[in-house]
């Protein structure tokens, strides 16, 4: 992979053109998405699409030349991609975190010359997590500050659309411990992408690992992330919508091909009926999966409304509250795409376990990507505000 | 009352009760409750905007279900069992069917 796109983007100028794209894209992206999935077949090609078609410029602000769109069409178009294909859905994720958190910590330069390239059609990876350090929270990848230039050393996982990417943003701490991100350019000395993720879902997120040796950067490609957290802002809720939408997509594509092959399925010998589609049981089993994918739907879109007042208006009240939406979708999302990538095979029968079909994608990549960070305790932090008037705390997972 | 409205004061009248706790658990059990009601009232506002013909029904299901748990947590952290509307003349179980047979067959 360049760190170069391979071909210029489209410009996507509203709301409602980004819709368009997104569900003309997620028709294309679904054909061959089970083939994908069983093959573990990376979707270098379908990505170049994605990025090409103006998806991953939509959240630069007006001002620098975006759509700036609403967070409602974020999620929406998120959500439309990951019902063909969640891991193409979560490959954006950090990248869209990435223009937000520019947005709230970079210089007008640092804004100018980034933002005019995710116009132009360059993606930003991420070396973020880290599965050896203590907590999701803590990084032993450090920076050093020498004159104008900064050094950046460590080890990380979870590295979502870094092997992809054209910059990877990494993220490393300093000396008083305060993290800060590096934009390294793909093929930067010191910088490698490892394809080692082996997960049972999202098998091509490629989420493995990068390892920095010595990684030297201008002080112009490094920007203060801790200061989206030390001052209220939305970008934690903005990391989690995209969650929450990922997995709303994943219980949208589920509950389609429950309906589908609840259609064919025979119908059992003591419903006295001629079809399945008749078998009152299987009626009502759709009923409850229907109403609450809706719910999380609406959701979803609730949380979308809270962000782009917290954007619009950031201070504790509006941050607090764009956490607490954010976090009753991350809850719902992952809770209706287990529950509905499961119930398809009871209502749809025997005969949709079978291989050729791979139904199973679903729940592996429900259960996979909802493991992001824990829903029980997003219960707990809307409960600790309801019942404490405690709000949330704030980072990248709230 | 609606089964909305009601699931509302019901939450409210339990926090008020409880007032505080640092258990983790009750506290996640409030975080719950609130996901229903609120989840029910996203439900009904998506009616104005989504001409299904099926979509209060669905907004009446979340309501009811929210009411249902609600209820049982008022008992569970009050100790009383506040008596809710009768609702044997519009049955929850056949809303489920309505709502799975419009989206499953196209028949309403």
């Amino acid at each position: 992979m360049s760190a170069h796109p391979q071909y210029p983007a489209h410009l996507i100028r509203s709301d409602a053109e980004a819709i368009e794209v997104a569900t003309r894209l997620a028709t294309r992206f679904a054909v061959e998405a089970s083939a994908r999935d069983r093959e573990r077949r990376l979707p270098v090609a379908e990505l170049d699409e994605f990025s090409a078609s103006g998806l991953w410029g939509i959240t630069v602000p007006k001002a620098y030349g975006g759509a700036g769109v609403s967070y409602v069409t974020v999620a929406e178009v998120i959500k439309l991609i990951s019902a063909a294909d969640p891991s193409l859905g979560q490959i954006p994720q950090n990248h869209l975190g990435i223009v937000d958190i520019l947005q709230q910590t970079a210089s007008e330069s640092q804004k100018h010359h980034y933002f005019e390239k995710v116009l132009a059609g360059y993606r930003f990876g991420n070396a973020f997590s880290e599965a050896k350090s203590r907590n999701a929270g803590t990084f032993d990848t450090q920076i050093r500050f020498h004159g104008d230039t900064a050094q950046i050393d460590g080890e990380k996982f979870y590295c979502t659309g870094a092997l992809f990417a054209h910059i990877v943003p990494t993220v490393g701490n300093n000396e008083h411990g305060q993290a800060f991100i590096a934009l390294l350019e793909r093929d930067a000395p010191g910088l490698s992408v490892i394809d080692n993720w082996d997960g049972f879902g999202q098998r091509t997120t490629a989420s493995g690992g990068v390892t920095l040796d010595g990684v030297t950067v201008p002080l112009s490609a490094v920007i203060a992330a801790h200061e989206a957290f030390d001052r209220p802002t939305a970008h934690g809720p903005i990391s989690q919508i995209i969650q929450a939408a990922v997995d709303t997509g994943i219980a949208v594509g589920a509950l389609e091909q429950a309906k589908l092959h609840a259609r064919q399925a025979r119908p059992w010998i003591d419903s006295q009926q001629d079809h399945g589609w008749q078998d009152p049981f299987t009626i009502a089993g759709i009923g409850d999966l229907q109403w609450r994918v809706h719910g999380t739907e609406a959701i979803l879109a609730r949380a979308g409304r809270a962000i782009d007042l917290a954007l619009a208006d950031p201070n504790e009240d509006t941050v607090a509250n764009a956490s607490l939406i954010v976090a009753q979708a991350k809850v719902l999302s992952a809770e209706t795409a287990l529950l509905a990538s499961s119930k398809l095979f009871e209502l749809a029968g025997t005969r949709s376990v079978t291989g050729k079909y791979n139904l199973d994608r679903f729940w592996r990549n429900a259960r996979t990507h909802t493991l992001h960070d824990p829903a029980r305790w997003k219960y707990h932090l809307i409960g600790n505000y309801v019942l404490n008037g405690v709000k949330p705390a704030r980072h990248a997972w709230n | 009352m609606t089964a909305l409205n009601q699931a509302r004061q019901l939450l409210e009248t339990t926090r008020r009760f409880v007032a505080h706790s640092d258990d983790p658990y009750v506290i996640s059990r409030f975080g719950d409750l609130q996901i229903r009601v609120d989840l029910a009232a996203a439900l009904l506002e998506r009616v104005d905007t989504h001409p299904s013909p099926v979509a209060l029904t669905e907004a009446h299901i979340a309501a009811a279900e929210a009411l249902i748990a609600v209820s049982n947590a008022e008992f569970e952290l009050t100790g009383q069992r506040t008596a809710l509307p009768s609702s044997l003349d519009d049955p929850l179980r056949h809303k489920y069917r309505t709502v799975g047979n419009y989206h499953l067959n196209g028949v309403l």
